[in-house]
């Protein structure tokens, strides 16, 4: 039934979109590949996880606080990781490397710890009632996820164009040097910066683990290339494109997995990918400059 | 031969085994690193060589010296694909767009089951890869890329890695070297795939992602890229070190993964901070 | 006289920011051409897009009579194009003499297992030989196994226009040649710059320094704000209202023609 598939793929594609909008920020503004961003979707996933089943939050303060951990992870990796790299310009394939060095530790050390096996929610955690409309089903989580999705981006937005700090966001994005010259504490805006991100990958985290409560600490590592495959499309570094990127990326996926097979759904992400890169390597919507050497 | 080094081939043959398997990995890691380009792609395309070389083997029974080849052959076709488009971009798109290409293949290996045996995998892989063998390749891809090091050839490979875009107003035709090396490296590394398999009997879909990626990564970082042993010393280091301390066994991606952080943090050349001379 | 290089209503905007707008001149075969303007008048961007390390929005650059807008920067090099950076862009790891080396990338032929034949590297000997001449014409002959991250900052410039020079270019773009350096050196680059030309280089350069350039060039153009606003010899240029107004604003221009003309 073609709408309850484009009711799920809405669903999915707009965790995509709330994941992938935090790594092209990431990008965007401190130019890095950040690899442990999956880290951070992993990290909300757990912190939600543990709050409700040992602390017992309701749903709400499980996402926010979710959230807030994973931003709270992000600003410490940042700022061991690539504080060094980036006082010293160091480039964008070194921070890439080193992120990726770090991710591994990072999920092999909570595997460690945790184990790799699949945990749940508390039963009857998530409401598991829904509306239906004829034979359209919609769930309160389904709903839950959007709402949080178009708040989040929605505040983000705010930031960015109506705030101060998002102004001084703006100007750190095109150009360091001229910010730092304009008196802006750069330092103080990166922490921000990563914290918004981690923030956003964070509540991507819980929200995919209550959409499907499955939960484990690796679930970051697949996450990843679908992030990937949604700012290439998007345009690297360009929120609006990343928006409609994990939405479309979300409604394939479904669509893949009903009309073709389950298993062709994992590589729909790779094909977008590598398609993109050959016919609009600045994305969809890009505009930006590609530099030839 | 002494007793005793009968013995030590016997106690440490898989270990020896790996060791020149993952010298290979090095160096196809630094083949692209060399050019000033990074792949997360190597174990991915190692995947593919075991693959391809096993089924040839057991499907078709190929002989080894026709095997081989070809599963050089069909990762080198794939960096082809990627690297088409990517290497004409800024270093990040390829790293991008390698990271996915390993957890496709595994989805595709687990799914192609009746070809590639699902998530059993491949066994009863004939044991066709000497250790003699393994030494040769790697000692003769040791001395190609001192040669192509020393020669005008690695000198525009140093210039593209210090500086892309001098080394492009230099005459340099940037995306064919990185091209070029692009998929020598992936031919290595399916080589290196294929005589793994040979080696071992069995193969799986779980062993060429993410962290077999990283791995080969911890190998040229560790050893630096100034020449092409250095990176070589690095697996050679990388690999032995979890036979000698068995206990952190359990750890060893995590130190592999601190590894890759020191090195790029504080020893951004290397632990062996070399650098090929061209007599001059 | 023969033109070697046409620039035609080159244009190039930025989101819409126009950065050159409609420019056009040409860049006769022998002389030194000089090209000048203000802060932000557009030269470093006219400049990349004729090397080839910008594409133009619209507009085209010819060498030799062949259009080259489409080419990008390894194939002009090879059509006889050589440029140096304003800052400084040296292999820095590199030795001095390896740096010119590698400019010399496209004359050089040699497979690569000829290394492993001992006593095979005729090339190779050759092109030292002539790199070394190279460092002798631009005062680096001592300093050929020096890293050059460790060279001074005069003799950095100095090395890029001798790597510059070993692609054999018969145009040579000097992006700011004299920045950053003394009196004492901006005068050895002249006469260096001056040598080059007499053995038969075309100069185009970009440059802040006006005496350097009103004693240099053969040729000047002017650009502000992305457009050629003057074009002629030396002294032409001196007494050209536009290019007065341009430096230094439209009130200091009225009261200097005035007294010069009273």
């Amino acid at each position: 039934m073609l709408a309850q598939q484009l009711v799920n793929g809405l669903v999915l594609g707009a965790t995509y979109a709330l994941f992938a909008l935090g790594l092209t920020l990431m990008f965007g503004v401190l130019r890095v590949i950040n690899l442990t961003y999956g880290f951070y979707f992993s990290v909300g996933a757990l912190v939600a996880l543990w709050l409700a089943r040992s602390v017992g939050l309701p749903i709400w303060a499980v996402v926010l606080l979710g959230g807030v951990a994973a931003g709270l992870v992000a600003v410490v990796v940042d700022g061991v990781l690539l504080t060094r790299l980036r006082r010293t310009k160091a480039g964008e394939l070194p921070s890439l490397m080193v992120t990726l060095g770090a991710v591994l530790a990072l999920y092999s050390l909570s595997a460690i710890w945790l184990g790799t096996e699949i945990q749940r929610f508390p039963f009857d955690f998530v409401d598991s009632s829904a509306f239906e409309i004829g034979d359209l089903r919609i769930s309160l989580v389904q709903i839950l996820i959007v709402c949080v999705t178009f708040a989040l981006v929605g505040l983000l937005f705010v930031l960015l164009h109506y705030t101060r700090v998002g102004l001084m966001i703006r100007a750190l994005a095109e150009n360091e040097d001229t910010a730092r010259l304009m008196g802006i504490n750069v330092d103080a805006i990166v922490i921000v910066v990563s914290f918004v991100s981690g923030l956003l990958g964070g509540v991507g985290g819980v929200l995919i683990g209550l959409n499907f409560n499955a939960i484990q600490p690796f679930m970051g590592e697949t996450m990843m290339l679908r992030g990937f495959a949604v700012i290439i499309i998007g345009g690297l570094g360009d929120i609006r494109g990343a928006l409609i990127a994990g939405v479309l990326l979300g409604m394939f996926e479904v669509l893949t997995a009903s009309y073709i097979s389950s298993s062709a759904k994992e590589a729909v992400a790779f094909g977008a990918l590598v398609l993109t890169l050959w016919f609009r390597p600045t994305g969809l919507f890009g505009r930006k400059e590609v530099k030839r050497a | 031969m002494a007793e005793w080094l009968d013995d030590f081939f016997f106690t440490y043959e898989t270990l020896i085994h790996g060791i020149g398997v993952h010298g290979l990995l090095a160096l196809s890691m630094y083949c692209v690193m060399a050019v000033g380009q990074l792949s997360l792609g190597q174990a991915a395309f190692m995947g593919l060589g075991a693959y391809t070389g096993a089924l040839l083997t057991l499907k078709l029974g190929l002989p080894f010296y026709v095997v081989l080849p070809a599963s050089a052959f069909v990762p080198a076709l794939i960096a082809l694909l990627i690297g088409g488009p990517t290497l004409r971009l800024s270093g990040v798109y390829l790293a991008i767009s390698t990271v996915g290409l390993g957890e496709v293949l595994r989805v595709i290996y687990i799914n192609f089951e009746s070809l590639t045996g699902g998530a059993l995998g491949l066994s009863g892989i004939p044991m066709k890869a000497s250790v003699s063998l393994i030494y040769a390749l790697l000692l003769i891809a040791l001395i190609m890329f001192w040669a192509v090091g020393r020669s005008r050839i690695g000198r525009a490979m140093e210039a593209m890695r210090e500086d892309e875009v001098a080394a492009g107003v230099m005459g340099i035709n940037v995306p064919v070297y990185k091209l070029g090396a692009l998929i020598v490296s992936a031919m290595l590394a399916g080589i290196a795939g294929c005589l793994a398999a040979h080696s071992s009997s069995f193969i799986g879909p779980n062993e060429y992602g993410f962290e077999t990626a990283v791995t080969i990564l911890s190998f040229a970082l560790l050893g630096g890229i100034g020449t092409p042993l250095a990176p070589v010393l690095g697996a050679l280091v990388l690999t032995a070190l979890p036979e000698v301390l068995r206990p952190l066994a359990d750890f060893r991606l995590v130190i592999n993964g601190m590894i890759i952080v020191v090195a790029i943090l504080f020893l951004p050349r290397g632990v062996l901070p070399l650098r090929l001379r061209r007599s001059a | 006289m023969t033109t070697l290089l046409t620039v035609d209503s080159l244009s190039k905007s930025f989101r819409g920011v126009h950065a050159i707008r409609d420019a056009s001149f040409d860049v006769t075969a022998g002389k030194v051409h000089g090209i000048i303007g203000p802060n932000g008048a557009g030269k470093t961007t006219l400049f990349n897009l004729i090397s080839g390390l910008l594409e133009p929005t619209s507009g085209t650059v010819s060498l030799n009579g062949k259009d080259i807008s489409a080419l990008p920067p390894y194939a002009r090099t090879q059509l006889g194009m050589a440029r140096t950076f304003q800052n400084i862009r040296l292999f820095s790891e590199m030795t001095v003499i390896e740096n010119v080396l590698t400019g010399m990338h496209i004359q050089l032929h040699t497979p690569f297992w000829r290394t492993l034949v001992p006593f095979a590297g005729a090339e190779e000997k050759q092109a030292k030989a002539k790199a070394a001449e190279l460092l002798e014409l631009v005062g680096l002959a001592d300093k050929a196994l020096t890293r050059s991250a460790s060279l001074a900052y005069g003799e950095q410039r100095r090395l890029e226009i001798a790597r510059a020079l070993a692609s054999d270019p018969k145009i040579l773009l000097l992006d700011e040649p004299a920045a950053g350096m003394n009196p004492l050196e901006t005068q050895d680059l002249a006469v260096l710059l001056k040598k080059l030309n007499e053995r038969g280089i075309t100069l185009l350069l970009v440059e802040h320094d006006m005496r350097f350039v009103m004693d240099l060039c053969d040729q000047i153009t002017v650009l502000n704000f992305g457009k050629v606003i003057a074009e002629g010899e030396p002294a032409e240029i001196r007494s050209n209202s536009a290019v007065i107004e341009a430096y230094l604003g439209p009130k200091v221009a009225e009261r200097l023609l005035k007294e010069a003309s009273a």
